[in-house]
């Protein structure tokens, strides 16, 4: 696929050409919205809009990393998504204690009567790294997606993000200690086959 | 005692678990954590981290975000250049065939106006030729007049019948003998007396013959030339020859077969060319 001439081609108005870069990268691009939005059915409507929002000013794209463009336009529509629920705090699923905190799903909730093999049966990892990205400032999980999830330098998850290279590197840095608190705890209930040696 | 990492020892631990430190920063850290067990832990955990993220599965989209055209708001196009495009191409290729049976089948056509064209100079040069021959007897008959004038009024006879046969020579006709030529001179010569006699109205005048006038008009012979488009000119005496007007003869009567197939032929041009263009243009414009 020569991705210049289908960018050159939809710029001028080729809504197949067009179509033929969203298949190219739909998959990243939901990916992206997945981890930043937590949830299957938020992703889809912000890969959606993306995808939209991309068409319409697609002209706007000189040149450059197109993956890290597409990034940007999808990671900033979850930005907008974020923060309309911050704005309209939705009914929460889980129960609330005195402080205002959620109280913990029963997923997480430890059962000193049970086997650490039968937590895990009852925990996925997959869970527990979303949940912890969830709690993350937007700011922050777009970063830490971006580099441990999705595999990109800093150079391009700068260019992603439309932030300074030693901005991405704090972000990043920060939401690593994050991350690393909130699964602190999940690492213990883990049997030590699935502990990383901790010497580097 | 829990360790507190400060924020630099942070981003220099980060940045060195993705090998983005500059060698002297690198080479900073390296040295810190062969001396703090603590910082390897953590250097430990983040890696950890970092590789329990790497390994979640990629997800795949669980639909084509493909847009329609109703999504962006893009009408859809009707192309019509195709057509023009096609309607093009036909008219050319039957344009091709037209010229080419035209080219094959014109020798037979071409050749009746070259045809009528040396018919056309035949005819010019015989009028030329008996206009020549014409004013050759013009010439004669004026200075035979010119000559008979000067004459004696006594050889009244003589003279005409001088004037006849000259005539009959110019006009290059076989002289019919209605002329009394020795007849007419014997009657005079007898007739006559020795003393000077004037003619007068006695029966022995001269019975002049039909053709005995002195000078008779000639009649100017008519070249009538069995074409059509050929005019025919009579000669009076006196007048000169005109010239021999150019014969134009037009093979070509409106509606005949050359002049239809020469508009067809144009017409398929004008199509042709025009659905051609107006194709391209259409084309360039939806792009």
């Amino acid at each position: 696929m020569d991705e210049v001439a289908l960018i050159r081609d939809a710029q001028k108005g080729d809504l197949d050409a067009y179509n033929r870069l969203v298949l190219a990268y739909q998959d990243l691009i939901y990916n992206q919205a997945y981890r930043m939005m937590g949830e299957s059915d938020s992703a889809e409507d912000a890969s959606q809009e993306a995808f939209i929002s991309a068409y319409k000013n697609l002209r706007s794209f000189r040149g450059g990393s197109f993956r890290a463009w597409m990034l940007r336009i999808v990671t900033n529509a979850c930005y907008d998504e974020l923060r309309r629920r911050k704005r309209r705090p939705t009914t929460h699923l889980e129960p609330i204690d005195s402080n205002g905190e959620e109280i913990e799903s029963p997923n997480w909730i430890v059962d000193q009567n049970e086997l650490p093999e039968d937590t895990l049966q009852r925990i996925e990892l997959g869970d527990a790294i979303q949940k912890c990205l969830d709690e993350l400032p937007e700011e922050f999980r777009a970063a830490v997606i971006l580099v441990d999830v999705q595999g990109f330098d800093y150079a391009e998850a700068a260019e992603a993000i439309g932030k300074p290279l030693g901005t991405i590197k704090s972000r990043l840095a920060r939401a690593r200690m994050r991350m690393r608190d909130c699964l602190q705890g999940f690492w213990e209930l883990l049997p030590s086959r699935f502990r990383l040696e901790d010497e580097y | 005692m829990k360790y507190e990492i400060s924020d630099r020892e942070l981003e220099l631990l980060s940045a060195y678990l993705d090998h983005e430190l500059s060698p002297k920063d690198q080479d900073l850290i390296e040295a810190r954590l062969e001396s703090n067990p603590d910082l390897r832990r953590i250097l430990g955990e983040l890696h950890q981290n970092r590789a329990a993220m790497r390994r979640l599965p990629r997800l795949r989209a669980p639909r084509n975000f493909t847009l329609s055209p109703d999504a962006v708001g893009v009408k859809s196009k009707r192309r019509n250049y195709p057509v023009f495009g096609i309607v093009s191409a036909l008219s050319s290729f039957v344009l091709i065939l037209v010229l080419a049976g035209d080219f094959l089948f014109q020798p037979a056509m071409v050749s009746q106006p070259i045809v009528d064209t040396l018919a056309t100079e035949a005819i010019q040069v015989e009028i030329t030729g008996e206009a020549e021959i014409l004013r050759e007897a013009e010439i004669i008959v004026t200075s035979q007049v010119e000559a008979l004038e000067e004459l004696p009024q006594a050889a009244p006879a003589e003279s005409i019948v001088e004037s006849e046969s000259m005539a009959m020579e110019a006009e290059g006709i076989a002289a019919t003998p209605s002329v009394e030529t020795t007849r007419g001179i014997d009657t005079f010569s007898s007739k006559i007396p020795q003393t000077t006699a004037t003619l007068s109205t006695q029966e022995d005048t001269i019975t002049p013959s039909p053709t005995q006038t002195a000078v008779q008009p000639t009649q100017t012979p008519t070249i009538s030339i069995p074409t059509s488009t050929v005019e025919t000119e009579s000669i009076e005496p006196g007048e000169s020859f005109p010239p021999p007007t150019p014969i134009t003869i037009d093979s070509q009567s409106p509606g005949s077969g050359p002049q239809i197939i020469r508009i067809l032929e144009i017409s398929l041009a004008v199509i042709a060319l025009g659905t051609g263009a107006l194709a391209l243009f259409l084309r360039f414009r939806s792009q």
